[in-house]
């Protein structure tokens, strides 16, 4: 009983705020930030080790370092990481950029162009995300072996990009009919034919998506892990996820090396994340309201 | 700054969907420097009608004529058409310059002339000072004007809107019509102007087409067909607020008159058909047409009083609605009843069959 009255009534506030809405924010903030705490721990215990030496490593793992070994990040980078992730930035690249490309074409005709058997074709497109990349390595290995990709970057950004296709021309075509048909109606008037009305009307209007569509195909292709494993096998073309595999295992000794080469491993896409999120989330969630 | 003029014809055009038929062979003529406007209500086929002269809408059968040239098969920009949207279709991420400009680019002009027609069409709209900014900076009647700023740099032989006004509130629409007409009279362009408001059509049009499910009720000048509806859908769908439109019974008929019995309201009508004495007809009356007079007694049930005019919403003996439109402040009995006449020679009289105009 006794606790029960030591609570304040429903009228009182602190400092203008109501106490029911307080104790609301108090429990939401304290939610979220253990979420938020859960994703970005293991971050921090990596950037924090990057920075120590094995010793100091198993002796506080949680703590800040006593020295700041910066060098660590010198030598994982002239351990090769550098090589591994230059690859993974051509990979990358080539595949965002080619997977955009087409789905943005193959959205605009599903959304805008009108001719037979559309919807198959959609159904078709969306059929691909439902195929499993683990059970079409063996085949893609003979294709690559026939055709002579194995073992070059086309190896890499082929399968990426038809793997990534399906979702990203969903996401594209989804925006895209959010558009209203007279814009293309007003330049078709204005005497625009359908590749410039894609080029001037639907791609700078599709910025946001791109944008979002980009950044997920990017983290996709940049942790990708099967194919890079399976068709690669040079150390000239190997990407960063099977490079630090192998740097993992030559580097067992030296932890704080190893920490530092995974961070850099992270660290562009982190960056380009963390650079490109607000139209991330613009693009994901425009045209959910109107 | 003036148009090159055009005339138009529509032949017989009939836009099919599958197996329905939403414009079912409509003729129009259309001549010089005319502006038409298509007027009816929702889903008649004016709006697929305006598309189909656009060339955004293939035409399923007839024949789109533009100064004598077929233009069936012609793409939309090289049929001399521009066209004003209903939702103004502006390029959102492209300023008013650039909106107005998109056409003389994609038609590769000069760049001084594309500049002298684009700051030509800004002063007629008084656009000047927003030229840089974007569509979203703008209100809704300053799109409106950068829409039809995009139309004039074209100088096309024909002008094209879409319900053009149908996003504004009711003072800008004003405006935008005086403008409109205005714009008609400087340009003395060909215009055609699809539009469910029977008002835009009555002070805009040199000639109006009224439409009903895909076909054409009437064509004639406003006033015209304010006078002489030919049907009671053209008699309720012009004018405001609607025309009355009893019941009634013939109770004497001769050459060029009928006298008839709406409920005890007794009327005088002039015909060109003399109906049967005892037929059953429907005697059209405006409200603005009947006054206080001692030829019927009706019950008022409410009353709008606008100042200028008061509006009674009353009733016939039998129940039938009657609106009454009486100038001033009009004060009524106690017991609301309203004694009111027609008119002389202000009343329609139509088929009780077909709805025809008698």
């Amino acid at each position: 009983m006794g606790l029960v009255r030591s609570f304040p009534s429903a009228g009182s506030t602190v400092r203008g705020v109501p106490v029911f809405a307080l104790a609301n924010r108090i429990v939401l903030w304290a939610v979220f930030l253990t979420l938020a705490l859960v994703c970005v721990y293991p971050m921090i215990w990596l950037f924090l080790n990057a920075f120590k030496t094995t010793n100091d490593m198993f002796a506080a793992t949680w703590g800040l370092p006593k020295v700041w070994h910066w060098e660590n990040f010198s030598k994982a980078w002239n351990y090769g990481i550098s090589r591994y992730l230059l690859n993974s930035l051509i990979v990358t690249t080539a595949t965002v950029a080619i997977e955009l490309t087409l789905a943005t074409m193959a959205a605009y005709a599903l959304v805008v162009l009108d001719f037979r058997a559309k919807a198959v074709i959609y159904i078709l497109i969306l059929g691909g995300a439902i195929l499993p990349p683990e059970v079409s390595l063996l085949p893609l290995f003979r294709v690559m072996a026939a055709t002579g990709l194995y073992n070059t970057y086309f190896a890499l950004i082929l399968p990426n990009v038809a793997f990534g296709l399906p979702f990203t021309t969903f996401l594209i075509r989804a925006y895209m009919t959010g558009i209203p048909g007279e814009l293309r109606e007003a330049a078709l008037m204005d005497g625009a034919r359908e590749g410039r009305i894609f080029r001037e009307i639907y791609l700078p209007l599709c910025r946001p998506v791109l944008a979002s569509a980009g950044l997920i195909s990017a983290m996709r292709v940049w942790n990708e892990f099967i194919f890079a494993l399976t068709f690669v096998e040079s150390e000239t073309v190997k990407t960063v996820t099977i490079g630090v595999m192998s740097f993992a295992v030559a580097l067992r000794a030296d932890w704080g090396v190893l920490m530092a080469g995974l961070a850099l491993s992270i660290l562009p896409i982190l960056a380009t994340f963390l650079v490109m999120q607000r139209q991330f989330v613009g693009g994901l969630t425009s045209g959910a309201v109107k | 700054m003036s148009a090159p003029m055009a005339y138009m014809q529509i032949k017989g055009i009939i836009k099919r969907y599958g197996a329905m038929e939403v414009v079912r062979g409509i003729d129009i003529d259309i001549a010089e420097r005319e502006f038409v406007v298509v007027v009816g209500p929702s889903g008649c086929g004016k709006s697929t009608l305006l598309r189909m002269i656009a060339g955004l809408e293939p035409i399923t059968e007839g024949d789109l004529v533009i100064d004598g040239q077929r233009m069936n098969d012609v793409r939309p920009a090289e049929r001399g058409i521009a066209m004003v949207f209903q939702s103004y279709a502006l390029y959102p991420h492209k300023t008013v310059e650039q909106n107005m400009g998109f056409a003389l680019k994609v038609a590769k002009t000069p760049k001084d002339e594309a500049a002298r027609k684009i700051a030509r069409a800004a002063e007629i709209l008084q656009l000047g000072p927003l030229l840089k900014r974007l569509p979203r900076e703008l209100s809704g009647g300053q799109r409106q004007r950068v829409a039809i700023g995009r139309a004039i740099v074209r100088n096309p032989k024909v002008f094209l809107f879409d319900e053009p006004l149908s996003n504004l509130d009711a003072s800008l629409r004003l405006q935008m019509r005086i403008e409109l007409a205005q714009l008609h009279r400087e340009l003395q362009a060909t215009m055609v102007y699809v539009t469910h408001d029977q008002i835009e059509a009555m002070t805009l049009a040199d000639k109006i087409v009224v439409l009903r499910d895909g076909l054409v009720e009437q064509i004639g000048a406003p006033l015209d067909i304010y006078r002489r509806p030919a049907n009671t859908f053209v008699a309720g769908f012009i004018g405001s607020p609607k025309m009355n439109l009893l019941k009634a019974r013939v109770v004497t008929s001769q050459a060029g008159y009928a006298r008839v019995d709406a409920a005890g309201l007794l009327c005088d009508v002039a015909v060109d058909r003399v109906p049967a004495v005892g037929a059953d007809v429907t005697l059209g009356i405006r409200p603005e047409h009947l006054s206080a007079g001692p030829a019927a007694c009706v019950q008022v049930q409410a009353t709008e009083r606008l100042g200028g005019v008061t509006y009674a919403y009353a009733r016939l003996s039998d129940g039938q609605p009657l609106t009454v439109q009486l100038d001033g402040e009009h004060a009524f009995a106690a017991d609301g009843s309203l004694a009111v006449q027609p008119q002389p020679g202000r009343a329609h009289l139509f088929s009780g069959d077909s709805g025809l105009r008698l």
